[in-house]
């Protein structure tokens, strides 16, 4: 007793020093993992098959069976995607709340678990399986634990409910059913599940407010919680001087942009949404030749918050007929009346603790930077970073937010890639729109994007210069400044007004040292660039690719790497002839062979492989491995986002610790998609006719089912973020798995493999 | 020129480094060959009289080494026997209807450029097989009238193979054929180089077969 009274001291005293010098780490597992998340699905659905009622919910068996099928490997997809987060101390936060609603329901508790899915969007969802999901964006805007508490209790009442299945049985009846309901077109068949998903989003408000009843929370801060869902995809913070960090952090007084030249013909739009915008011939007349720092100047903070509004018609919130929920204000207005029968006003507003309340929301409020970062919504993650920024202005991390934000935003304009649009302005929203719109729309082209993030990132390499990933940023922002300015740090013609107007800052930052380092690789990676695309588009240069690239092909690669870290690989048995696309049975079979085929190939060509893999964690319980799979996987999803051209990822810092982890530079990922067609039977008529004798083969070619596999491997250089090598086979065979083992140890062959 | 052809082939192998099939870089294997052999009645016809449809029946060895993941080189044993039939006269002028006992050692290589992602030995592949021929022909009435030869031929053909258990392949092939030359008698008693007999039947068997077989990767 004594011992827990003493751990509770302990966990308070954590949490009001936390409060109070916040330093954010990125939200991660602890602790023993959870065996729901390795252990097998299809065992999973044998259990829950094997208690099936006949006809529950009118569903019969084999509908039923499908269900559970769906059900357990979709969620096991989502538990193991590194988006679910186990034991972190918001997750453990939320279980405890649950444990306050539900202190006199005890098996109902034991039947529900609660976890925290790193995703943006404020919102939670409930299983059939009593697995609570509860969004990061959700905590960040929720104000008090009453209202976490009353989210809680409509999911539980959802789940209390049967909801989900309750759902799948109605569109199951809506797409088999007989009579009426065969004739009825989708749009209809679509409202009439609408209708059913808005009712039982009544029923769940209904009893979970029943369930909130019975706590002592108090009812005086959840109506608002409506309003909350129903931004679910607007920004929350509302930055008095959103423009400052920016301009803290560098503004040399005497800029001036240059007036905005008539768009050229063919020369791309890099806002997807602003491709229309006309030219804004007011541009110098509002201040653009004016120094910044002003009043009209460039980035001006000067509009107050409520003229950044954009005046936009009331929203319609009456009953929409394909909304999956019925509308805020219904749900408000029935939920004051029963307030009012119930009277339960409760008492608190916080029960389990404020403090740790406060401490989740300002996580998650963090997390979502970094969320918006890996999402490539470079706008968002500036826009949040600098709403938190008001309230600790020299936080490291956030401040690397605004520099790797701005670096994204340069990259994106530089390689004339779209930006997201922000065409859902309505509301808070339009908030983000001013800001996007006075930084982006009307003043800045791509060199002063340039600079700006290099600007910006150096002076933040001065303030955190223990941030080391900062130069690896500048280094890239570097390479595309010398494509347009060669050597622009000596260059003397100064007839481009982005140089004259950046010159003083960048000479002034030329003084450093480090600066001039960081500019040295810069121009000896650009020379290498220059130099490699003037080889490939010389003839000798062309010849000599296409030799290699014909004898990889043929050959293989001989990468001679001896060590790397094969993260999340994968297989997917698609079966286009059923409804139900995926085979989640099949994919698992062939997926749990997997591992095995990686670490016995690797063990053979003495290749020292680290598999980061949720599947096989089964005797590695611990979280640590689960994290650095997620960050590889982010890492991963990050690199591979932004298409054709190079960027530094976002958790670039993250990588580079991994790889030093584990001793390697060198990450692969590799997978297998099976995908079984309809034969053509024609082709074996054809073939029977033309060779009499062919009686055996047609046999077995009409038995054959058309099958198509696609296998590839990628290997990545984390700290030169390039790809190394990257290679796929298509091949149609019916009986997938003895190929891939056989793929598996040919790539890390080819990995493994020294040419001499 | 055999020898000629096992060091270019060699010479491949040694080229590339050889990757294997899933670290297995051997695959051995028994096949049994059959088609109807078009001419085969005639030569039955001559001992007995009446037609019947008569089939070659090959057996052959193969022993493999994948070179790389497009390409197998091999050397292969092959062995079959007729049954009496077509009629020879001897030196004497002895009538004899002889058996002929075939020996085959080839060499091939089986390449897998039809089917796009094929990893030996796995998928459908070519083959091109150099076959060197050695012939025994007696009489079945006196065992001391033989005759002994050797020639070239070479075949061509297209299978594939299936993984059906573990390391175990299933191997299906069509294959064509045909002797270079006229090939050599090394010894012969009461019978003359003219004799062309087991020649034709050899050129018969491997004409045009259907191979079932079974394989072994180690």
């Amino acid at each position: 007793m004594k011992k827990n009274i003493f751990s509770l001291l302990l966990l308070s005293l954590f949490f009001q020093l936390s409060a109070q010098q916040f330093h954010y780490e990125p939200i991660k597992s602890s602790g023993e993992l959870p065996a729901l998340l390795y252990s097998s699905s299809t065992e999973k659905y044998e259990s829950s098959i094997q208690k099936i009622e006949q006809n529950e919910e009118g569903l019969t068996k084999k509908q039923q069976e499908q269900f559970y099928l769906e059900t357990h490997f979709r969620i096991d997809a989502l538990l193991q995607s590194g988006k679910v987060v186990f034991n972190d101390p918001i997750g453990l936060y939320i279980n405890e709340v649950a444990d306050v609603i539900l202190k006199d329901k005890k098996e109902l508790r034991e039947e529900l678990t609660f976890y925290l899915v790193k995703s943006p969007f404020a919102n939670a969802f409930t299983t059939n399986e009593g697995i609570i999901f509860v969004n990061v964006g959700l905590i960040s805007r929720l104000e008090t634990e009453a209202q976490l508490a009353f989210v809680l209790c409509h999911e539980i009442a959802h789940y209390q409910a049967k909801h989900i299945i309750k759902g799948y049985a109605r569109s199951v009846s809506l797409e088999t059913g007989k009579g009426r309901q065969s004739t009825m077109s989708d749009i209809e068949k679509l409202i009439l599940k609408n209708n059913y998903s808005r009712e039982n989003e009544r029923i769940a408000d209904s009893i979970g407010f029943e369930l909130f009843c019975g706590t002592d929370y108090s009812t005086e801060t959840l109506p608002p919680v409506f309003d909350v869902l129903k931004a679910a995809h607007q920004p929350y913070l509302f930055p008095q001087s959103p423009f400052q960090a920016v301009k803290n952090a560098y503004w040399n007084p005497n800029y001036t942009p240059p007036p905005k030249k008539k768009k050229q013909e063919g020369e791309a739009a890099f806002i997807t949404g602003f491709e229309t915008e006309k030219e804004d011939t007011t541009e110098n007349s509002e201040g653009g030749n004016q120094p910044l720092g002003k009043e009209d100047s460039v980035l001006s903070d000067n509009v107050p918050i409520e003229s950044r509004e954009v005046e936009i018609e009331e929203e319609d919130d009456d009953e929409n007929i394909f909304s999956t929920h019925p509308s805020s204000t219904e749900r408000k207005n029935l939920l004051l009346q029963q307030l009012i029968q119930s009277g339960h006003p409760g008492a608190h507003l916080f029960i389990v603790s404020r403090d740790r309340f406060d401490f989740c929301q300002k996580q998650a409020g963090y997390e979502l930077c970094r969320m918006f970062l890996l999402e490539a919504a470079f706008f968002d993650a500036l826009y949040q970073a600098v709403g938190l920024l008001e309230n600790a202005p020299n936080d490291p991390y956030l401040n690397q937010v605004v520099m790797k934000a701005l670096y994204g935003i340069a990259k994106y304009r530089n390689e004339s890639n779209s930006i997201p649009a922000y065409i859902d302005y309505d509301g808070q929203a339009s908030h983000l729109k001013h800001f996007h719109d006075t930084f982006a729309k009307k003043k800045f082209d791509k060199k002063s994007y340039l600079f700006l993030a290099l600007c910006f990132a150096k002076h933040h390499l001065d303030r955190f210069p223990d941030q080391l990933s900062t130069q690896k940023y500048m280094e890239d922002l570097m390479i595309d400044l010398l494509k347009i300015f060669p050597n622009f740090v000596t260059q003397s013609d100064t007839s481009d007004a982005h140089l004259v107007a950046f010159k003083p800052e960048i000479d002034k930052m030329y003084t450093d040292t480090v600066f001039q380092k960081i500019y040295e690789v810069a121009v000896i990676e650009r020379k290498k660039i220059d130099d490699f695309r003037a080889f490939r588009s010389s003839r000798e240069g062309k010849k000599k690719i296409n030799k290699y690239e014909r004898k990889t092909r043929k050959r293989g690669y001989h990468l001679n790497i001896d060590s790397l870290v094969i993260f999340s690989p994968f297989y997917y048995w698609i079966d286009a002839r059923r409804d139900e696309h995926i085979d989640f049975l099949k994919t698992e079979k062939e997926q749990d062979k997997l591992p095995d085929f990686i670490l016995n190939s690797a063990e053979k060509l003495d290749l020292s492989v680290t598999l980061l893999d949720a599947r096989s964690m089964t005797e590695r319980k611990s979280s640590d491995a689960f994290n650095d799979l997620v960050i590889s996987s982010e890492w991963y999803g990050d690199f591979i986002q932004h298409g054709d051209f190079r960027m530094v990822p976002s958790v670039y810092d993250e990588i580079l610790a991994l790889s030093e982890k584990y001793g390697s530079p060198y990450f692969a990922n590799m997978g297998t998609v099976s995908l079984r067609l309809h034969q053509k039977q024609q082709y074996n008529a054809m073939f029977m006719g033309i060779i009499g004798y062919s009686l055996p083969w047609t046999i077995y070619m009409s038995f054959k089912k058309s099958s198509q596999n696609t296998a590839f491997f990628m290997v990545l250089n984390v700290k030169e973020n390039h790809v190394v090598a990257y290679q796929s086979h298509f091949i149609r065979e019916l009986i997938i798995g003895p190929f891939l083992e056989a793929y598996t140890y040919y790539y890390l062959w080819q990995i493994k493999s020294d040419k001499k | 020129m055999i020898l000629l052809i096992i060091g270019l082939l060699g010479g491949m192998g040694a080229q590339c480094q050889a990757q294997g099939f899933a670290g297995k870089r051997f695959l051995v294997g028994y096949n049994f060959a059959s088609f109807h052999d078009f001419d085969g009645n005639v030569y039955l016809a001559e001992f007995r009289g009446y037609k019947e449809v008569p089939f070659s029946k090959i057996h052959a060895f193969e022993a493999h080494i994948i070179t790389n993941r497009r390409t197998m080189i091999g050397a292969s044993l092959s062995k079959f026997r007729t049954d009496r039939g077509g009629k020879l006269t001897t030196i004497s002028g002895e009538i004899i209807y002889p058996q002929i006992f075939n020996t085959t050692l080839g060499i091939h290589l089986k390449t897998y450029f039809l089917q796009r992602g094929a990893i030996a030995p796995l998928g459908t592949y070519c083959a091109i097989r150099l076959d060197h021929h050695f012939s025994f022909l007696k009489a079945y009435e006196d065992p001391s009238i033989f005759q002994k030869g050797q020639v070239l031929g070479a075949r061509i053909g297209m299978g594939r193979y299936s993984v059906i258990y573990e390391r175990l392949l299933l191997n299906f092939e069509f294959e064509g054929g045909w002797l270079m030359g006229q090939g050599k008698v090394t010894s012969a008693h009461e019978l003359t180089d003219s004799n062309y007999i087991s020649w034709l039947r050899t050129a018969e068997h491997f004409r045009l077969n259907f191979k079932l077989g079974l394989a072994l990767l180690i």
